[in-house]
């Protein structure tokens, strides 16, 4: 009983502060714009707040904001299916076996902190203008999060358990069924949810190609033709569409690997 | 019920793909595709009229509008093989270098490529101190050491090397910084840089919006143009849809030149369908500005000189090899729009 | 030992086959050289821009330091700002109930997004573009920082409070160290992030890096100059990071191995 009260008394405190800090926020950007250049160009948080709204019902270009929020999201979580699977896949066979590791790693490593923006060009030549390069964009930017974590995941199955296994008789793809696989499920997990961030933030470079819709193109597009509030409305709905991805995720995550440490 | 979830899960990640294959546009029946790039800006007014008109169905091309917002992205396409003709301004000389693509002909005199001071400028204390262009400001002791705001690779690149060498200042003696209009526009409003080179729509409206002078124009200099660029395989394999096509751009350059009001009105729409602001009366200068070349402005003017001259102002800056600006000048050809204007 | 160099030397020999299948591809045409330059071509192009400055003004030794500048001054402040924020939002109820919101909606909000805003505020030096990385690196930072504190197990904090230490003693001897290799971690991730943000923060008003480099090439279509541009980054990264992996195997114990 103690126990609830005090939760709604948290939980309660802890809406004043998290409203009294984007208060602060607001209020500071109000005073930027009121007091140096950045209100030159830059619109006031009111304006900006009721551009926001007014987009849910008025369109920027072809579609209203949920409509570039879920063409947006198609594209994310197409890209995201397909750097999951395959990120997972390539994982597990990178932490399993040595010698794979050992072929693909030395590749890998000098992909990886390739940029999502210095794709572009390469993409356009080998793919085209269309969807599927969206899709590679994003792709790129979610696969190396998904290799490193189950990689990490499989190469941390401790040697004890597959050593008794093994004594006890069981066969190579038993114990990457019964130990290796469960083992890294949490590490699996943690990949999905920083790999779905990435490739959230990875839309904005991948609809800088020639996309005339989306949430990164509203930022594009607001730069593109000086209307700044755009500008800030697709910062907006990225933040708050990233958001409410994270969460979902950790949600899943927490119903799915209850024996899980890391997920309290 | 784990389980259960999780294959739930996976199956609802992996659904978008299958739908993902299904949006192919199919080609239409007997007619010759053909992709044509514009970009959002006063070059793309043209192919919209003539989609807007239905022409190019009555003429058996199946058009496929593609609007690129910067010229990397436009001659990666074409490197590519994804469109067979566009109108471009000067990025046109890395497309053809690098595809074997042609210029075919004109579209456009560009007009309006402008250098702006704000108000306070010591180089608006200097006119005409070169006296073959009395209008133009500035001095080698006002330009020296200036920070300018420019996008390169275009017109207003060549502007800024050809006002340059007029007033006889080193290109090394200026700092430049590259950024695309809109951006150059805002952070030349918070007051960084002390030049910054605009293009229309831009430079008819930054006067009144911020008081910017202008200190210099491109037509001051040199002539410009808007060309045809068609890639290589157009060229040898698409010929007869490619001289149907310029005959609808010309036409739709008759048409827009003899009814000012109606070119602007197209402008505006452009504008709004790329997501910008369309301004009438910015667009009704603009209109009045840039002429679209008709047959009789095509048949008189000295086509490939401009276009010349910005292929050698390229190598001159180390962009291209002089070699290519060569190769580059042969690869602008007379015969398609001689033959479109023959009949 | 031995095993090591045998998986040393097929790490080697994958890498050259890579190459070979490359320039195989590249060089019986069933790749277009105008798609795909081959290996060769790239290492010719490579050394014509150690010592040239066509076509983007300066040779690649300028465009690296000024990107190595540019991305380690932003780590650099993106850790020493953001580490020390991470652990006081884990430290402080209160402070993490006044950043957290702030903090997670700003998260997800791609470097890009912030060249525009960023070029307001500190104009066109090398301030817009090291901001731009500061946020690359801050964030992560955080975000390991805080949940490196957090992980804390309590018993560790009850022996330390047992024995009489204040608050502030627990933060320092007990909950830092414990918390030093997600620390670590989030060092790692947030110089990743800085190096990867780099292109995006020199899209726009640079005149030299890596990806002005890139930018201008493209420009110009010299699509071997973006692959040079392009494997020279991830190069660097590469050595960055194993780098840095190296340093977290020799000073922090208890470390995660990779």
């Amino acid at each position: 009983m103690t126990n609830t009260l005090k939760i709604s008394k948290n939980t309660r405190e802890t809406w004043a502060y998290g409203f009294f800090g984007i208060l602060v926020f607001l209020f500071m950007w109000q005073l930027a714009c009121l007091y140096t250049n950045f209100g030159k160009i830059f619109p006031t948080p009111v304006y900006s707040l009721r551009a926001f709204l007014e987009a849910f019902i008025k369109p920027i270009g072809k579609y209203t904001l949920l409509g570039h929020i879920a063409i947006s999201l198609k594209r994310v979580l197409i890209g995201y299916a397909l750097s999951s699977v395959s990120g997972i896949l390539i994982g597990l066979a990178m932490g399993h076996s040595k010698m794979i590791h050992a072929i693909i790693y030395p590749i890998f490593s000098i992909i990886r902190p390739i940029p999502g923006i210095a794709w572009i060009p390469l993409a356009i030549l080998w793919i085209g203008i269309g969807e599927p390069t969206i899709y590679f964009i994003i792709f790129m930017g979610g696969f190396s999060q998904m290799v490193m974590n189950t990689m990490d995941g499989a190469q941390h199955v401790s040697k004890e358990l597959i050593g008794v296994a093994k004594v006890l008789g069981a066969r190579e793809n038993q114990i990457f069924r019964k130990i290796v696989l469960p083992y890294c499920v949490p590490y699996i997990f943690t990949g999905l949810q920083t790999s779905l961030s990435t490739s959230w933030m990875a839309v904005l470079a991948a609809e800088m190609i020639t996309a005339r819709e989306g949430a990164g193109w509203l930022i594009l597009a607001g730069m593109q033709t000086g209307r700044i509030e755009n500008n800030v409305i697709g910062m907006i709905s990225i933040g708050g569409v990233g958001l409410i991805l994270a969460s979902l995720l950790r949600d899943s995550e927490r119903r799915l690997c209850r024996w899980s440490v890391r997920s309290r | 019920m784990k389980k259960l979830l999780l294959v739930l899960l996976v199956l609802a990640m992996s659904l978008p793909v299958f739908a993902a294959g299904q949006q192919e546009s199919s080609s239409k029946e007997g007619m010759t595709k053909l992709g044509v790039m514009v970009q959002p800006y006063f070059n793309g007014v043209v192919a919209m009229y003539i989609r807007d008109q239905g022409w190019a169905e009555e003429a058996g091309l199946d058009i496929d509008l593609q609007v690129y917002s910067n010229g990397s992205t436009a001659n990666e396409a074409l490197a590519a093989e994804l469109w067979d003709i566009g109108f471009q301004g000067a990025a046109y000389v890395f497309g053809v270098i690098n595809t074997d693509a042609k210029l075919v002909g004109n579209y456009e005199e560009t007009r309006g490529d402008t250098l702006f001071v704000r108000p306070d400028s010591d180089i608006l204390k200097v006119k005409g101190f070169n006296p073959t262009y009395p209008e133009v400001y500035g001095d080698p002791e006002t330009i020296k050491d200036k920070t300018v705001i420019f996008a390169p690779g275009t017109s207003l690149h060549q502007l800024l090397i050809e006002y340059l060498e007029r007033i006889g200042v080193g290109a090394d003696n200026v700092d430049k910084v590259p950024m695309d209009y809109q951006t150059g526009e805002q952070v030349f409003a918070t007051g960084e840089g002390h030049i910054i080179a605009l293009p229309t729509p831009w430079s008819l409206t930054v006067e009144e919006k911020y008081g910017w002078k202008p200190i210099a124009t491109l037509s001051d200099f040199v002539m410009s143009t808007g060309d045809l660029i068609v890639s290589n395989n157009a060229y040898e394999n698409k010929k007869e849809a490619i001289k149907t096509y310029m005959g609808l751009v010309y036409r739709a350059a008759e048409e827009l030149e003899a009814d000012h009001n109606l070119k602007a009105e197209m402008l505006v729409k452009w504008y709004t369908e790329n997501g910008r602001e369309g301004n009438l009366e910015a667009a009704k200068q603009e209109a009045e500005l840039r002429i679209l070349i008709t047959p009789e402005v095509q048949k008189s003017m000295e086509y490939g000189k401009p276009e010349a001259a910005i292929a050698d102002f390229y190598a001159y800056i180390g962009n291209i090899e002089p070699e290519q600006a060569e190769m580059f000048k042969k690869n602008v050809v007379d015969d398609l729009w001689k033959e479109v204007l023959a009949d | 030992m031995k095993e090591k160099t045998k998986y040393i030397f097929i790490s080697i020999a994958s890498l050259l086959t890579f190459i070979l299948i490359w320039q195989l591809v590249s060089t019986t045409g069933i790749i277009s050289a105008r798609k795909l330059p081959d290996p060769v071509k790239l290492f010719e192009t490579f050394l014509y821009k150690l010592t040239n400055k066509n076509p983007d003004g300066n040779v690649l030794g300028v465009h690296i330091w000024m990107s190595l500048k540019e991305a380690l001054i932003g780590f650099f402040f993106g850790i020493v700002i953001g580490v020390p924020l991470g652990i006081s939002m884990a430290w402080f109820d209160k402070f993490d109930k006044f950043f957290r919101p702030l903090f997670d909606l700003i998260k997800p909000i791609p470097p890009v997004g912030w060249v525009p805003i960023m070029i307001t505020f500190f104009g066109i030096g090398i301030m817009s573009k090291v901001s731009v990385i500061f946020i690359a690196a801050f964030i992560p930072a955080v975000i390991n920082s805080y949940s490196g504190i957090k992980q804390t197990k309590d018993v560790h904090k009850w022996v330390a409070r047992t024995f009489g230490a204040s608050n502030g003693q627990v933060l320092f001897t007990v909950a830092i160290p414990s918390a030093a290799p997600m620390i670590f971690t989030g060092a790692r991730v947030a110089l990743n992030g800085s190096w990867v943000s780099l292109v995006a923060a020199e899209l726009i008003a640079s005149t030299k890096g890596l990806g002005y480099m890139i930018q201008t090439a493209r420009l110009v279509g010299r699509i071997d100059v973006v692959f040079v541009g392009v494997l020279v980054i991830g190069l660097f990264g590469a050595a960055m990071m194993e780098g840095l992996s190296f340093l977290e195997r020799k000073f922090v114990k208890g470390g995660r191995r990779k």
